[in-house]
């Protein structure tokens, strides 16, 4: 398995976020995570990659216990993360935003990055990357300028950079338009099946969602109340009730 | 000539503290409020080391590794406790560490201070230490902009605007505000050697909040990571008290006033300034 979680508890001072969850991310697979809001789906996320600290259970990720790990520590493992308001570096150009990925995700000595061969091979790795995602145009552009699906994709195309093994994605389409949301589905779609990446996407558009993924976790109030495919998922009578949270359990 | 090489010293003494100001405090957002104790402490070791009989280069030297010891010392600091008690106890450390050079006379000889220090023979001559300092000066800025050429200072510039994402991308933000801390300390080090061997005497209020504030102007005048504010920076701290000396002022009065002048400076640079200048996090 890629990632392993085990009875995963979250407290915030006597509330708690998380009780008990468990679940399993299969190499390559995409997995959905739903439930309404404030019932623990951004926390879980923050508590896999290790910016909230879990009070029990255990994370394992490509066979190695996590659990205490710093944030940075696990993503150079291989958890790539994107938040609800896109992390890119709005003050840097999106030049720079990317070349902060790839240089982190190269292995060379430093004198090497002076060399010019390398700075030509990074100029064409940079331009070949914003090409794919149509963001060439703003090469030189502040990230801050871009528009929100814009700052989505830059953010993604740093995922993809990073080499993550496991991406970790936040509402990828808060606040994108219609026509955008199709170019974040495909680039998406693009991330997760051409490089066999697992993936675990947050989303509140649920056509969106069952389109990606081949697993759903459905989270009601810090429970994993249920999981399967998007087919048997959908078919559950009472997902409506527990979704737009009109009856509990 | 010899008031010209005088600026010259203190342009590359400023900097030189003003290099280290600008890499932790307007690139790295890190309010390292202390750098006029470790300015003070490097001061110190350096003249007690030369009393002690070392030749200046060797005193230099030994000041440099305690300077070495106060930046580990602040660093370890900044990743114990918050970046507001960090600032704070950065303003404490100045007090703190005055009072202490104050009290203990055998060894930094209390409020009469240290006299006789010697700069090394090379640079005993006014124009030779002039242009010393001009060249360290040089040095430092030109590897200050190969530094923020390359992954560092890029990461540097994104630890102040977001180390959620930084993190995130694998790159351990404590690390790099630890190395920032240490690398500033080594220039405000540097700056303080210097500056010793320029007056050649050593008093407790050698380093205080007048320094922090000319600091946190070249600072604050150049929080884009561009080298030339630093050296437009340091040029604007160095000349605007000179018109005071063509003032025909008391000489009590002169330094009063460029207390005052430097502090309604700063008031106006925070007042009008729209850039963010401490650590913020958009996520989480």
């Amino acid at each position: 398995m890629t990632l392993t979680l085990e009875n995963i508890v979250v407290q915030f001072d006597h509330s708690v976020i998380l009780e008990g969850v468990s679940f399993e991310v299969a190499p390559g697979e995409i997995v959905g995570l739903i439930g309404q809001n404030g019932c623990g789906k951004t926390t879980l996320l923050n508590t896999i990659s290790g910016f909230v600290p879990q009070q029990a259970g255990s994370i394992v990720f490509q066979d190695e216990d996590i659990t205490r790990w710093s944030p940075s520590q696990r993503a150079r493992k291989g958890l790539g993360r994107s938040f609800q308001t896109p992390g890119v570096f709005r003050e840097m150009t999106v030049e720079e935003n990317v070349m902060i990925a790839l240089e982190n995700a190269e292995k060379y000595p430093w004198w090497w990055r002076f060399s010019k061969t390398h700075r030509h091979r990074s100029d064409r790795r940079i331009q070949d990357a914003l090409e794919s995602v149509g963001l060439e145009g703003h090469k030189h552009s502040l990230a801050g300028v871009l528009s929100g699906g814009q700052l989505r994709l830059l953010e993604l195309l740093r995922l993809e950079i990073s080499g993550g093994k496991l991406l970790l994605v936040d509402e990828p389409t808060a606040g994108v338009s219609p026509v955008m949301k199709q170019v974040l589905a495909k680039t998406l779609k693009k991330l997760a099946r051409e490089k066999e990446r697992s993936m675990i996407l947050v989303e509140h558009d649920l056509k969106f969602l069952f389109e990606l993924v081949d697993q759903v976790i459905v989270l009601v109030e810090g429970k994993v109340y249920m999981q399967g495919t998007p087919e048997e998922v959908i078919k559950d009578p009472k997902l409506k009730e527990v979704y737009f949270g009109t009856t509990s359990r | 000539m010899g008031y010209f090489f005088t600026l010259l010293a203190r342009f590359g003494i400023v900097l030189s503290m003003g290099t280290g100001m600008h890499l932790v405090f307007s690139l790295g957002g890190i309010f390292f409020l202390g750098m006029p104790t470790v300015v003070s402490l490097t001061a110190y070791a350096l003249a007690i080391a030369e009393k002690a009989g070392y030749a200046p280069l060797w005193a230099a030297a030994i000041a440099l590794l305690v300077n070495l010891c106060a930046g580990l010392l602040f660093a370890i600091l900044y990743l114990r406790v918050s970046a507001d008690s960090f600032a704070v106890l950065g303003l404490a450390s100045i007090l703190a560490f005055e009072a202490l050079t104050r009290s203990w006379s055998e060894l930094t000889n209390g409020v009469l201070g240290l006299a006789g220090i010697v700069r090394p023979e090379l640079l005993a001559a006014e124009w030779s230490f002039g242009l010393f300092n001009l060249t360290l000066g040089i040095l430092i800025v030109a590897g200050e902009y190969v530094l923020l050429q390359t992954f560092w200072g890029r990461a540097l510039r994104a630890l102040k605007e977001n180390p959620v994402s930084l993190e995130a991308l694998g790159i351990s933000s404590d690390r790099l505000a630890r190395n920032t801390i240490i690398l500033s300390s080594l220039l405000f080090g540097i700056g303080s050697i210097v500056m010793v061997w320029q007056i050649q005497f050593l008093e407790p209020s050698f380093a205080g909040l007048m320094l922090l504030i000319e600091m946190l102007t070249v600072g604050i005048l150049a929080l884009k990571p561009e080298v030339k504010r630093v050296v437009g920076g340091a040029i604007f701290v160095i000349a605007l008290p000179e018109f005071l000396r063509f003032l025909d002022l008391p000489v009590t009065l002169f330094g009063h006033l460029r207390v005052l002048l430097y502090s309604i400076l700063l008031i106006v640079l925070i007042r009008f300034l729209n850039t963010k200048i401490s650590i913020t996090s958009r996520c989480l």
